[in-house]
């Protein structure tokens, strides 16, 4: 669970959206409980962003987790994605956030300069009713910048 | 004038700061007050706290449209291991109320209860359970037998109205509406005429009429209705819920159940998304209390998607219609809009959505002679609530559709009859018969928004045409007015506490459901005193904490609870300049608060933190704990206006068409948080999109839902979005705080008709239903063929 040995006691039928919340991982967001919204993206091993509301717990024996929660580091500092998804206001009531994130996040692990619409793709299994997307596409090519250093300004933070 | 402030913002953020005598975080797109936990994950929003001590309660759903429960056998149901509570319509209070969020007794028909014995759509709640195990409840609610004598039922709301019709509330209620019919369905009745719409249309040139029908959608907050209730150490009923009107939500809850208002706590975490659906006291908030307070337990009902799809508030379909007379040179000389709307099974919102529909969308032309008539009715199907643009989506699509139309007949660009009749400063909104609010305007930027549109868009040039003639395109435009809450009826009230460390705690009931309410809160407060943000704690989510507040609807916030904000902050400061001129022994007006310092006359300073911590400690005299209050009530309600543009793409083959362009130019007077404004604009402009091409709650004939949940509600995804253009065109409301009036709703309004003036730009269609289909399209381009 984001690079640390967890156990949990999984009961049967139980999804991974169940035991990660069931064990604290709030930032798991059930928002549909059928696999369309989004809001309970978790990153699975090598299988990259997966809506954890359709995966039973107990296939996830011995796999690699990673939640919102993993992304900001151990003293509370923001992602860079993060930090610009509050610059740009792409954060509004924030349900669907830690899954928008999390598919930013794979998205920029596979390609670090995205154009406008390769992020609009990305974020396409996630449903966000507040903001409209823009901020976030925004954020996301902005964080993509910030990570590649080809902005010069953000130099020092994050 | 209308400022601009893309023009030059610097300019125009330090006018405001010297006429207000603030070095202010107002106008400053500081990161919300609560972001940090919304990224992280670390915000708790209902359902996130363990509830393993909870019971866990599910709700009997009718199968029927229309029902009457003869009887009831929970025996079975109650006998199952862990089942704690098993509740019908007798076990219930008998007093039928309304469900609406408004303050009480709100402007609706007292005709629900929180189990009632007859069923009035699919869906609707007939029983609940509370056990100890999720699947104890599932089993208990199957267990549970219900006998139905099945009524006839009516979907439509012109069939409700004839004489065929079963009747939906026979049994005569309470605060019925404005000539409430309820035999013909009827919940409420209007006629304002202001003029004479028939002398109007005798000088008219031309007379054009239309007809256009709205559908209804639904919210989709992608937090479900969840409600956690319990009952506390000091026996009193606690809701840790989803609601947008914690205040609001308290009362109503206490009213139902006969409870002293300070015997019910409600705490609204973060939220997930509102849009309307949670201004209302939900079934599920009713239902919540209802189970913790015949258990004595901890209760947790959360909703699932398809419930909250089917179950909660939509918006009303309404069916509007518009006559207009208008003149060779584009002089609107009368017009006249009549509105059915179908309110479903219950009247929540019936009456206030139905005078919204006319009364804002034709505020938007002060014509001489306007006309609204309209009718709201009982259905068979879920119940029409507040949502995100208020009847306004419904009207302005209607109005603004039409008025291509009266433009066309007079062979007019239709920006140019826009241009020509729009609303001005010192004018008069159309405002409905009962309102009190001042109906002179006083900021109006609806033109200017217009020019910047037409600006941005290239509307004079035309779309470019693309190389093969299959595809044609269109542009189109719209113009929307919305509100700043309620005339006469809301009220905030703010505390604000200096401390000691020179923070300042904001105790308001505003009800952030995401919006960015408590930040624009802290920055008001903190521009007070030349402040920055985070010298700021805003706490709005208890109601045991914060003041009344009407919460969250109505686009309020920004404009009443920032004014008694606004309000609080300024008496805080005069009481820190009182004390600090005691302490000198100088005249207190002699004393400047700014930069975060307490200034005297001789040229001396001390930071706002010292002079908390002296006067916490006594320094100079007995201890001292300064706190500020402000309350804001009022019959005002500005206008903020936006002028939206689309432009389309259709392919003539199919009749599938692309919105290429929305561009949202909106005067919501000065914007608190650009950031936040923005966020809205762009926000309310693609949930109006999804309303114009694809959201639909389709029902078969029974009245139960077609959709088997979330996968089949066509949202606007991110890969779907047209290219979105957002300009704030800035004004100063005089009586708004720091020149605010509001934004949450007014970019909803536009989309419709814009997309379908677009479409008939294009190709000469002109779609008059809701959601715009390619079929649709497709439909009347063979018809013209064959013609």
């Amino acid at each position: 669970m984001n690079g640390e040995d967890e156990q949990f006691a999984v009961s049967s039928g139980e999804t991974l959206m169940e035991t990660l919340r069931g064990a604290g991982y709030y930032g798991v967001k059930n928002g549909c409980d059928e696999g369309v919204c989004g809001a309970c993206n978790v990153i699975l091993g090598d299988e990259g962003v997966t809506r954890s509301c359709l995966v039973p717990a107990a296939s996830c024996d011995g796999a690699e987790v990673m939640t919102v929660e993993g992304l900001a580091d151990d003293d509370g500092g923001l992602h860079p994605l993060q930090s610009a998804f509050l610059e740009h206001g792409a954060a509004q009531c924030s349900y669907c956030i830690p899954g928008v994130l999390l598919a930013s996040y794979d998205l920029l692990q596979r390609n670090d300069e995205p154009t406008e619409s390769e992020v609009a793709d990305g974020l396409s299994g996630n449903i966000c009713r507040c903001t409209g997307y823009v901020q976030q596409i925004e954020a996301v090519q902005a964080a993509a910048d910030r990570l590649s250093g080809s902005d010069a300004s953000s130099e020092g933070s994050g | 004038m209308p400022r601009s402030d893309t023009g030059d913002p610097e300019t125009a953020a330090k006018s405001t700061s010297e006429a207000r005598g603030d070095d202010a975080p107002v106008g400053e797109s500081v990161e919300k007050v609560d972001g940090w936990g919304l990224v992280t994950g670390k915000a708790r929003y209902t359902d996130d706290v363990p509830t393993d001590d909870a019971l866990a309660a599910k709700v009997l759903r009718s199968p029927h449209a229309h029902a009457r429960v003869r009887s009831i056998d929970t025996e079975a149901a109650e006998t199952i291991a862990g089942v704690k509570a098993v509740l019908t319509h007798e076990d219930v209070p008998e007093d039928r109320f309304t469900r609406t969020g408004f303050p009480y007794p709100a402007p609706a028909p007292f005709d629900e209860r929180v189990l009632n014995e007859t069923v009035r759509f699919v869906g609707e709640p007939v029983a609940a359970v509370a056990a100890r195990t999720a699947e104890a409840a599932a089993a208990a609610v199957d267990a549970i037998e219900v006998d139905y004598e099945p009524y006839d039922h009516v979907l439509d709301a012109h069939e409700a109205m004839g004489a065929d019709a079963p009747t939906l509330h026979p049994e005569p209620y309470e605060n019925p509406q404005e000539n409430a019919a309820p035999e013909r369905n009827v919940v409420c009745e209007t006629r304002h005429e202001e003029g004479n719409v028939e002398r109007g249309f005798e000088a008219a040139d031309e007379v054009v009429e239309g007809e256009y029908e709205t559908q209804a959608v639904h919210h989709l907050p992608m937090e479900t209705n969840t409600t956690i209730a319990w009952v506390d150490d000091r026996r009193r009923l606690v809701l840790r819920t989803t609601t947008q009107v914690s205040h609001i939500c308290r009362d109503k809850i206490a009213r139902v159940f006969g409870l002293n208002r300070t015997d019910v706590r409600v705490v609204k975490p973060r939220v997930g998304g509102g849009f309307g659906v949670r201004q209302d006291t939900l079934p599920n908030q009713f239902i919540g209390a209802a189970l913790a307070l015949e258990t004595g337990e901890k209760v947790r009902l959360k909703n699932d998607r398809k419930e909250d799809l089917h179950g909660a508030q939509t918006r009303h379909a309404q069916t509007v219609r518009v006559k207009t007379g208008v003149r060779e040179d584009g002089t609107l000389t009368a017009m006249h809009v009549d509105v059915t709307s179908n309110t479903g099974a219950y009247g929540c919102h019936a009456s206030a959505v139905l005078m919204n529909a006319a009364h804002e969308p034709l505020s938007v032309y002060p014509c001489e002679n306007r006309l609204f008539t309209g009718r709201a009715v009982y259905t068979n199907v879920t119940p029409g609530g507040a949502m995100r643009g208020y009847g306004a989506v419904q009207g302005t699509f209607g109005i603004e559709s039409h008025l291509d139309e009266v433009a066309a007949a007079i062979g007019m660009d239709p920006v140019e009859l826009r241009r020509r009749n729009a609303v001005e400063e010192g004018d008069e909104s159309f405002e409905p018969e009962y309102s009190e609010s001042k109906r002179t305007l006083e900021s109006v930027g609806v033109k200017e928004c217009l020019e910047r549109a037409c600006e941005t868009l290239g509307w004079a040039d035309g779309p470019e045409e693309p190389a093969d003639d299959r595809y044609q395109r269109g542009y189109g435009v719209a113009l929307a007015m919305a509100k700043s809450g309620v005339p006469s009826s809301e009220f905030s009230r703010c505390n604000i506490t200096l401390e000691d460390d020179g923070t300042l705690t904001v105790r308001v009931g505003v009800g952030d459901t995401g919006q960015g309410s408590e930040t624009v809160m802290g920055q008001i407060a903190a521009s007070v005193f030349g402040l920055g943000i985070e010298s700021v704690h805003v706490k709005a989510d208890d109601t045991d904490a914060t003041p009344w507040d009407n919460g969250a609807y109505a686009s309020s916030t920004t404009y009443i609870s920032g004014n008694a904000t606004e309000k609080a902050a300024r008496d805080l400061a005069a009481k820190v300049r009182d004390l600090a001129a005691e302490w000198r022994g100088v005249a207190p007006d002699d004393v400047e608060l700014a930069d975060g310092e307490v200034r005297f006359p001789d040229g001396e300073s001390m930071a706002l933190e010292r002079f908390a911590s002296e006067a916490f400690q006594g320094i100079h005299g007995p201890k001292r704990r300064l706190t500020g209050t402000g309350k804001h009530h009022t019959a005002l309600s500005p206008k903020p206006f936006a002028a939206q543009l689309a432009a389309v793409e259709v392919d003539t083959e199919t009749g599938e068409f692309e919105v290429r362009r929305l561009v949202n130019a909106v005067d919501c007077g000065r914007a608190i948080n650009p950031a936040g404004a923005r966020g809205q604009v762009i926000g309310g402009a693609v949930m109006g999109l999804g309303q114009t091409v694809s959201e639909d709650l389709p029902l078969d004939d029974r009245g139960a839902p077609e959709f088997r949940g979330l996968r089949d509600y066509e949202v606007m995804h991110a890969p779907e979005l047209p290219d979105i253009d957002t300009e704030l065109v800035e004004t100063d409301e005089p009586t708004g705080p720091f020149g605010a009036k509001s934004v949450g709703e007014v970019s909803i309004l536009g989309p419709p008709a814009a997309i379908a003036n677009a479409i008939h730009d294009a190709v000469g269609v002109r779609a008059t239903e809701l959601p715009i289909t390619p079929e649709t399209v497709w439909t009347a381009l063979q018809e013209d063929r064959d013609r």
